[in-house]
This record gives C-alpha cells, sequence and structure tokens, in this order.
C-alpha cells in the first residue's frame, strides 16, 4: 500500500502528472528511435540544430495568432524543414560539409527567432517556448505528440530498411537521385515532427535531450539495429517516469529532471555497459593480455 | 535672386538664437516600465521627453536593454525606477551608458513587504508595490517632488495635475475597499499566474497564492504545483486568474483539473496596448476590480 502511494497515486492523484506521463512515452515511442538512426549517421547534434531552427518558425506563428498550438507547430514543422533542406543542398552543391552548413543555418534562424519574438514585446513567452512546460500539456497539444508518435512509428515501419541503409551508407541511394531525395527527406520531415512535438512538450532545449540521449546509451546494451531502438524506448520511458516522480518528490521542475534521469542512465551505460562499456573493454583487455 | 538667398540667412543667422533661448530643450526622463512612465506622463504632460523602457505586457523582470534604450539613458536628466529588486538590469545599464543624471528609486518611499526569496532562506522586498494605491500615492508624491525641483518653469503644471490625479487615486482605492469589505470570508483568496498580487492583498484584506513563485524567470516546480491544487480543493478557491504577460498553459492545466473557472485576466507588472483594457495605471486597477467583481457575484 506504502508502495503504492509513492510509486503511483501521484500519477491518479493529479491529472497534470498523468498527462505529463503519457506525453513523455509517446515522446519516447516517437522521437527515440529517429534519435538511434541520427546516432547511426552521426548526426546526433543535427537534432539540436534542428531544434533551435525550429524557433523562428514557432515564433512566426505565435506573432500571427498568440499562444496557438496549430500555428506555432506548423511554423516550427515550415521552418525545421526549410533549414535541413537548405543546409542539405549547401552541403551537396558546395565543398562546405553538412554539419558546418547545418550550423550556419541554425545560429541564422535562432538569432531571428529571438528577434522575432522581442517584436512582439517582452520575452517572458521565448523563455517559456525555449524551456517548454511538460506540466501543462492540454488536450490538442497530447494529441499532437501522440499523433506525431503514431505518424513517425508507421514511417519508421514503412521506411525502416531505406533509412538504415542510408545511416550506414550514405553513398548507397548515389545512383538513384529521386530514390535518395525521397528517403533523405521522408527521414529529416520525421525528425522536425518529433522536435516540433517535443518542443511544445519540453521546449526547445529538452526535447533533443529525449531524443539523442536514450539512443546514445541504449548502444552500450545492444548489438542490432532495432535491438538498439528497443532499449532506448524503454530507457526513455522509464527515465521519463523515473524524472517525474523525482521531480515530484524533491519539488524540482519535471523537464530538466526527465533529461538528467537519461543522462544517469548515459553515464552508467558508459560505465558498465556491456558493448563496449569502460567496464567490458578493461575486462577484455585483461582477459587478452 | 541670391541677394534675397543672403538677406532671409542673415535673418535665420540673427534671430534663430532669439528662438532657441525661448524654447529651452524640455526635461529629459526616462521611466522603467510602463506603469511609472504612467504615472509620469499624467503628471507631466507634454512638458517633459518621456521614454519607457519596458514597454506594455512586457515582463521588468525579463527585459534586455536595447542600444536605443542605452542611449536614451545616457541623455537622460531623470531617470525614475521602482527599486525593491524589481529592475535587476539596471545598475548595468546606467553604468554602461555612463548616466550622469539624476535617478530616483519612487520604492524607497514605501514600506516594503518582505516575502521568502525562493532561490535563498532569506527575506527579499516584494517590488509589486504600485499594487497597493496607498503606495501609488507615495510614487505620485515623490514624483512631483523630483520634476518641480528639476523643473522650476513647470511647477504649478506639475502640482495641478498631480493633485487632480492624487483625488481620482483617493476615490479608487475607496472603491475598491468598499468591495472587499462586502465580500464573506470565505470568498477572499485566489490564484494567479505569478505571485504579484501580494500589496493589492494586504492592503484590501484579500489572498493571492500562486504556483510560480515570486519571480517570472524560473519554470514552475512539479510538488508546488500539486500543493497548489490540493489548496485549490481544500480552501474551495472561487477563482483562478490569468496574468497579460505570462504564459497561460500552466493554470489552463489547474483549471482543468480543479475545475475552478479561470476568471479573466488581471494586470499585475504592466499596462496594456492603447486598444485593450488597461492602457493606465487607473483603468488596470479599475480592471482589476471589475474583473474580481465580474467574478465574485
Amino acid at each position: 500500500m506504502v508502495m503504492h502511494d509513492f510509486w503511483i497515486a501521484p500519477f491518479f492523484d493529479f491529472d497534470f502528472m498523468a498527462r505529463a506521463l503519457v506525453g513523455a512515452f509517446c515522446l519516447a515511442l516517437g522521437a527515440t528511435p529517429v534519435g538511434v538512426l541520427l546516432m547511426f549517421r552521426r548526426l546526433s547534434l543535427t537534432g539540436d540544430a534542428i531544434a533551435h531552427a525550429i524557433l523562428p518558425g514557432a515564433a512566426i506563428g505565435y506573432v500571427i495568432a498568440g499562444m496557438s498550438l496549430f500555428a506555432m507547430a506548423f511554423g516550427g514543422f515550415i521552418a525545421g524543414v526549410l533549414v535541413a533542406l537548405l543546409s542539405g543542398y549547401v552541403s551537396r552543391a558546395t565543398q562546405l560539409r553538412e554539419d558546418a552548413s547545418l550550423a550556419a543555418f541554425y545560429l541564422i534562424s535562432l538569432a531571428l527567432g529571438v528577434i522575432i519574438v522581442s517584436l512582439r514585446g517582452g520575452n517572458v513567452d521565448l523563455l517559456h517556448l525555449l524551456f517548454g512546460s511538460i506540466l501543462a500539456l492540454d488536450n490538442p497539444t497530447l494529441g499532437l505528440i501522440a499523433g506525431v508518435a503514431v505518424i513517425s512509428l508507421c514511417c519508421l515501419a514503412f521506411f525502416y530498411r531505406a533509412w538504415v541503409l542510408e545511416a550506414f551508407d550514405p553513398f548507397y541511394f548515389q545512383s538513384k537521385p529521386v530514390w535518395r531525395a525521397c528517403v533523405h527527406s521522408s527521414f529529416l520531415i520525421i525528425c522536425v515532427l518529433n522536435l516540433v512535438s517535443g518542443f511544445h512538450a519540453l521546449g526547445t532545449l529538452m526535447a533533443v535531450g529525449i531524443m539523442v540521449l536514450p539512443g546514445v546509451s541504449a548502444r552500450f546494451w545492444a548489438r542490432t539495429i532495432p535491438g538498439t531502438m528497443l532499449i532506448a524506448i524503454i530507457i526513455a520511458a522509464f527515465s521519463s517516469y523515473l524524472g517525474l516522480l523525482v521531480a515530484f518528490y524533491a519539488n524540482l521542475p519535471a523537464g530538466p529532471c526527465i533529461i538528467l534521469v537519461i543522462g544517469l542512465v548515459y553515464v552508467m551505460s558508459v560505465c558498465i555497459g556491456f558493448q563496449g562499456g569502460l567496464l567490458s573493454s578493461s575486462v577484455k583487455h585483461n582477459l587478452s593480455s | 535672386m541670391i541677394f534675397f538667398l543672403r538677406l532671409s540667412a542673415l535673418w535665420l543667422l540673427i534671430f534663430m538664437p532669439a528662438y532657441a533661448v525661448d524654447t529651452k530643450p524640455a526635461l529629459k526622463v526616462v521611466a522603467t516600465f510602463s506603469i511609472l512612465g504612467d504615472l509620469v506622463s499624467v503628471i507631466a504632460g507634454d512638458k517633459v521627453e518621456l521614454r519607457i523602457l519596458v514597454g506594455p505586457n512586457s515582463d521588468g523582470h525579463l527585459y534586455q536593454p536595447t542600444p536605443a534604450d542605452a542611449r536614451a539613458v545616457a541623455q537622460a536628466d531623470l531617470l525614475i525606477a521602482n527599486g525593491l529588486g524589481f529592475e535587476t538590469w539596471l545598475s548595468a545599464l546606467t553604468e554602461a551608458a555612463q548616466f550622469k543624471g539624476k535617478q530616483q528609486i519612487v520604492g524607497d518611499n514605501i514600506v516594503p513587504m518582505m516575502m521568502v526569496a525562493h532561490h535563498s532562506t532569506g527575506k527579499i522586498p516584494d517590488p509589486h508595490a504600485w499594487q497597493d494605491i496607498q503606495n501609488v500615492i507615495l510614487y505620485v508624491q515623490a514624483i512631483t517632488t523630483e520634476l518641480s525641483q528639476l523643473d522650476g518653469r513647470h511647477r504649478d503644471f506639475y502640482t495641478q495635475n498631480a493633485s487632480r490625479y492624487l483625488n481620482k487615486l483617493r476615490e479608487l482605492d475607496k472603491a475598491i475597499h468598499q468591495f472587499s469589505r462586502s465580500l464573506p470570508p470565505e470568498k477572499r483568496k485566489f490564484v494567479t499566474s505569478h505571485d504579484a498580487f501580494g500589496y493589492f492583498g494586504k492592503a484590501y484584506g484579500l489572498q493571492f497564492i500562486a504556483p510560480q513563485g515570486m519571480s517570472t524567470d524560473s519554470e514552475a516546480k512539479t510538488r508546488d504545483v500539486a500543493q497548489l491544487i490540493q489548496q485549490i480543493r481544500a480552501d474551495n478557491i472561487p477563482a483562478l486568474f490569468m496574468e497579460n504577460m505570462l504564459d497561460p498553459r500552466l493554470l489552463e492545466q489547474i483549471s482543468r483539473e480543479t475545475g475552478v473557472q479561470i476568471g479573466g485576466t488581471l494586470y499585475s507588472d504592466a499596462l496594456s496596448e492603447k486598444n485593450e483594457a488597461a492602457p493606465d495605471y487607473l483603468s488596470m486597477m479599475q480592471h482589476n476590480l471589475l474583473t474580481l467583481q465580474k467574478m465574485l457575484q
């Protein structure tokens, strides 16, 4: 009974806790597999860049329509896709590498976003945009997050092979430009969609955390790609639950708590993970010598 | 033709200085945020050149100065600030702008309420003193004295405007007292989105509680939100109120969860745009009073 009170009761007593948990679970399902693929493409930081690029789009939506979920999500989506595609184009058409051109575009985009928000007067809302509010998920926002999770899982099932091939061998579709464009842009779109939904739940800064961190932790436990994805989802979901409980009992903001718990899992994985963690590689080293 | 031009140039040379002496430049006043700016413009009208740093619907806790603001501060004769920890950015701004004029902290004229700081164990003054009209009366008197000293030519103008305004303030103060006295004790607790109504509550015998702590710069803490929800349920709090410059999402969630309606928008730290409900201090306080009345009757 006491166990129940401690571990479960907060989610039954308080609707906002239950909503936060459902939102975080949906994010775990939708975003973490994308994060795993990003990691295999060596583009983990791309998520971060695109997340910042979303800001001016959301800001324009906000300036036009106020705190409207649809306007902000739509604006953010357009801005994110635009930056991702533009930087992809620049890197293919010039000698600049993709990460560098992405960095350039997202910095421009972020500065633009800050200016647009300040034009509206008051910068408090900008801070709330950057940090999100997982404690205040209303029905439309939850619907958006769940919808994005469903879409991205469906796309993952449909494009799985193509995405994985492209992740490991970017030149695989070299000879078929139409295919290449299709595979590449579908992946980017799903990536941006997940960041937009994470942006509404956790804010720009934290959205990337739930996408990328579970994947890089799972890498230390799983051998196969589906295994990595599965473990990443489990890590994300478990950490969300634990993070919300910590936030509840220690009276801390919820979003950062969730990401910190995933961060702890990551540190643990680096140390004791048996797929190339520090401990396992030192054991191997000792055995061989 | 050329002769004519030269003649008119000569005229200008002779007479311009005379005009210039006659129109001594107006006093340059900078007010840190919209409410103080309104008080100055009521007292001084067009006799001073007024610039307001934190404009309508903006949050004074989190303002970032622009270069134009710094220039205005550098050229100002008088800088009027609230003090009591409200403008944390002010000393950096005056230093960077090499402000050489006179600085008036109107908050020094009142007795501050102390409250628990949310980062430390100590107590700090609550800056939102203007929510008690009696404090604003002291503000107005202090600003009038200061303006009259710096700009003696318009002393009578300032004093007359101020005394007319003070009468209006006293009337409104009475009206709010009448309203709050008419409320039964169990209907005197409200929830707002940030802790800005301490002075209002103390002056008029009401109680305001908020999920976000005193300042607007922190993300709400989980346990605080939970406790607030429990308190709303336990105390049968009749109404929640939004504020003009804050993210409404958290309050909407609390409203859904407790079934207590959101009773409208209260204005706390900033006036509204001209076409909205609270473009000046008097109408802001009137609007807040009306909003409370509508919700409770």
